[in-house]
């Protein structure tokens, strides 16, 4: 990509060493983390009752996730060749194979799987035993695929009126960009998000960890359950839940109100780098061994930091009655605050300020990595980590999500191999014999 | 109109910023009656923004919820206060446990208000644990959750001028809010929920904390660099800062994106002919994309690549949403008034600062879709609180108006 002229965040320039991640101080490890709970003790969940087909690839697959890690069953259908997310990486000790991706590992905890072709008039005919028995579809197909299949959702509303069919996809299932293709950083640059990240006068940036494929099946999931509430309370129907990613990430950045503001100023709200625009303190400072981040909004937030400020460097003009205020009082003063600031941080370690600093009541977050997080100190002490065995990559520790409750449960089982489930559900369930199975595996049905 | 689908739901808001509000607002949405509770001796910090119209901001919180001013700090304030709860089917808090107690709210004692409640609470870094109590603001949660360290350049980090994790948290805490009312449906249990800025952060992270825990992978800030696709980028166009972003996934879509830029020469070498040739040379890749994209329009860059099947998106900026097509289409924008804070006044007596657009959810439900409208003043809805929820006789409200209680 053409670099255009390098300017640096007017923090940033003065650290050569860039950041904190090669000195972060070591998070303890945790040698006794307690084990993950235990399956058989496990409470019934939020939606014990409800079976969700998960037909979603990777742009709707958290949705099918929440649902399952809260304790529906999701059942994945899944091409008789493994869903495409399998081939994505990262892998398991960088193996590539089907069994070891990491990605798909994580967006299907809690999930099982079926083999089902549904592209094949047998398959079809299938598929449309398995809606009759489901709650719930999850699709993020392109727009007009399911009805060349003639599975759209009038068609499977005439074979379950209860279903709800949830899908998700990039701009919808109507409106001109409806047929548009997108990855992640499409989504990501259409929705504006991206013209927020990064330095003024570099490229926009995506952000890392493709995070376009959170807030649309977030929505999802929402719409989801809402739908069964309505369903079970009152309606006893289901219906469609239409999502689009890229709504769902514009509403992820509308603090910044980028169209009341174009309407009103005729201007766009651009990148500003590592400190906020408008409230003062806040952003990245540089510390003595790497760089925190703080961001003062009340009043009180800024006389106890002021306060702590003078007793650090002792200088006076910190606590001069033209920096006080909230939020944004001290936007005129900016650059003379952010010396200030940094004149305190650079005296201190990241830790020490966090600290010191959220007992003082000022909002002071580390900056974290991945290994960091990993062993991060408070993560460990609340029963975040849930440790799965997968037959085969074994066992590793999964996020259980962002709820705390004696009411939920933690995921109930790592991904499913492809087709885990195939005997459980054609066998037990549908009727089929093993020979019958036999003969769907071996004509591609399953 | 058309049913919601969670009409007969009663929620009570106790909180401010952004993770709480805009929970409660998609609540709305689907038709719950959500009563924000808020004093005027504390006024949220955001009705200060933005800075080009104060109170617009607004919008982006408040639609369609009922709002009430109490100051629960007073006895009597608290006492309404447990009195709303033992109407309501939820509620909802991000303020401090400390603060909570003082005020003789503590969750303990709201629970045993009424059988079925269900509390959600949500917290910054967590309740309990070595950060237990602290606070968080989610524009420094990207740093915290490591995203920041995730995305961005060699040098620095990739920073969204944004409350990052706030989003996901609103999302938590209305999947729990309706997953938990639809528990007490079939049990008839309540139940209490937190929900962290923190962890709803974390969750984010997923593949990459288990590439660390399998390969010791720490994730390279590569810009718009993908680890396993090229060219994936934001290539410049004609104008100030002006972008198109392209994304070639397979062997298909690099044929097509060959086409439509000409099939030049280059394209031909055999450093680009594989993908994991593209991936090792995808710096040289880009400067030349960069040069085919500049002297041309972003949006006839993104419709090229579009026709010929290759995943293709301008970076929108204000003025794009404003005049997008599809988004219109969906009627995503509404219009709606919006106040002008004045500390002095009761919020009644606010003036229309002016109108603007807002947002509408973007889940369309074909059945019971989300509403929209205006938002409320602050105290609009104390006669309709007070009075018919609550029974209280006109004097008693306006003699609690002036005692300050309500405030």
């Amino acid at each position: 990509m053409p670099e255009k002229k390098k300017l640096q965040g007017p923090v940033l320039k003065s650290r050569p060493e860039g950041l904190v991640l090669k000195s972060r101080p070591e998070g303890p490890v945790l040698k006794s983390r307690p084990e993950g709970p235990v399956l058989k003790s496990r409470p019934e969940g939020f939606l014990p009752k409800y079976r969700v087909l998960d037909l979603a690839n990777e742009k709707g697959a958290y949705c099918g996730k929440l649902l399952a890690d809260l304790g529906a069953e999701v059942i994945k259908v899944e091409p008789p060749c493994g869903d495409k997310m399998r081939l994505r990486g990262p892998f398991f000790k960088n193996e590539v194979h089907p069994e070891k991706s990491l990605f798909f590992l994580y967006f299907n905890t809690s999930k099982g799987s079926i083999t089902l072709d549904i592209e094949n008039p047998a398959g079809k005919e299938i598929f449309i035993k398995l809606v009759k028995t489901a709650d719930v579809v999850v699709e993020s197909f392109p727009v007009g695929y399911l009805r060349s299949l003639g599975l759209d959702y009038p068609k499977l509303k005439k074979i379950n009126p209860k279903l709800v069919l949830t899908s998700i996809t990039p701009y919808g299932q109507k409106g001109p960009l409806s047929g548009y293709k997108a990855e992640d950083i499409n989504i990501f640059a259409m929705s504006g998000y991206m013209q927020l990240v990064g330095e003024p006068d570099q490229a926009p940036l995506v952000l890392g960890g493709e995070q376009t494929f959170y807030p649309g099946s977030q929505y999802a999931a929402v719409g989801t359950m809402a739908a069964l509430f309505y369903r079970d309370n009152v309606s006893k129907k289901g219906q469609h839940v239409d999502v689009s990613m890229q709504e769902a990430m514009i509403s992820y950045w509308q603090e910044q109100t980028p169209v009341p503001m174009w309407q009103k100023t005729q201007e766009n709200n651009t990148r500003v780098g590592a400190m906020d625009a408008m409230v003062t303190p806040c952003g990245l400072y540089p510390c003595k061994d790497g760089w925190i981040s703080l961001c003062v909004v009340t009043p009180q937030e800024w006389d106890a930091l002021s306060q702590w400020i003078y007793e650090v460097t002792g200088n006076a003009e910190v606590l001069k009655d033209e920096y006080k205020g909230g939020l944004i009082s001290r936007m005129p003063v900016r650059d003379m605050v952010n010396v200030l600031v940094m004149e305190f941080t650079d005296k201190l370690t990241g830790r020490e300020i966090f600290l010191e600093g959220q007992k003082r009541k000022v909002v002071v977050m580390p900056v974290n990595d991945v290994p960091s997080l990993v062993n991060d100190t408070q993560l460990g002490s609340r029963n975040f980590w849930v440790t799965l065995d997968h037959p085969v990559v074994g066992k590793l520790k999964y996020p259980k999500g962002a709820l705390y409750s004696d009411a939920i449960g933690a995921p109930a089982r790592a991904a499913p191999l492809l087709g885990e489930d195939n005997e459980r559900i054609y066998c037990g369930e549908l009727k089929y014999s093993k020979e019958d199975l036999a003969v769907l595996r071996t004509t591609g049905v399953i | 109109m058309a049913k919601k689908a969670l009409e007969g739901v009663r929620v009570i808001e106790f909180g401010l910023y952004i993770a709480l509000p805009l929970a409660t607002r998609m609540l709305a949405a689907l038709g719950a009656e959500v009563i924000k509770v808020e004093t005027l001796t504390a006024l949220d910090m955001s009705w200060y923004g933005p800075m080009y119209a104060p109170g617009c901001l607004q919008l982006e919180y408040r639609p369609l919820k009922r709002n009430v001013t109490l100051d629960v700090r007073q006895p009597r304030g608290k006492e309404i206060m447990e009195e709303l709860i033992k109407k309501s089917d939820v509620y909802m808090t991000n303020l401090g446990e400390g603060a909570l107690a003082k005020y003789g709210l503590p969750f303990k004692h709201v629970q045993s208000l009424k059988k079925g409640l269900i509390v959600l609470w949500q917290t910054g870094l967590g309740s309990v644990g070595p950060y237990g109590g602290f606070k968080a603001y989610g524009r420094l949660m990207q740093h915290a959750c490591a995203i920041s360290t995730m995305g961005g350049t060699p040098d620095n980090l990739g920073v969204a001028n944004i409350s990052y994790s706030d989003y996901h948290t609103s999302m938590f805490n209305a999947l729990a809010v309706i997953g938990a009312l639809e528990r007490r449906r079939r049990t008839g249990e309540g139940c209490f929920i937190e929900c962290p800025i923190y962890e709803s952060g974390v969750v984010t992270v997923g593949p990459a904390l288990l590439d660390y825990q399998s390969n010791k992978v720490v994730p390279e800030r590569r810009q718009n660099r993908h680890r396993y696709f090229a060219p994936h980028g934001a290539y410049p166009c004609q104008g100030t800062d002006r972008w198109c972003t392209i994304a070639v996934t397979n062997e298909e879509e690099w044929k097509a994106f060959c086409k439509v830029i000409g099939n030049p020469a280059w394209a031909k070498s055999p450093k680009f002919s594989t993908a994991p040739d593209r991936v090792k040379n995808a710096q040289e890749l880009d400067s030349r994309i960069g040069k085919w994209t500049s002297t041309r329009d972003a949006y006839d860059v993104m419709k090229k690549m579009q026709k010929a099947g290759v995943p293709s998106g301008i970076v929108s900026k204000g003025e794009d949403l404003d005049k997008s097509e599809h988004l219109k289409s969906h009627g995503f924008y509404y219009e709606t008034e919006y106040y002008s804070a004045d500390f002095e006044k009761p919020g009644m007596e606010w003036p229309v600062a002016g109108t603007t657009v807002t947002w509408k959810e973007p889940v369309y439900l074909s059945d019971t879709p989300c509403g929209f409208g205006p938002m409320h003043k602050v105290g609009q809805d104390n006669d309709y609180v007070y009075g018919k929820l609550l029974g209280m006789s006109q004097s008693e409200i306006n003699k609690l108006t002036e005692e300050g209680v309500f405030k």
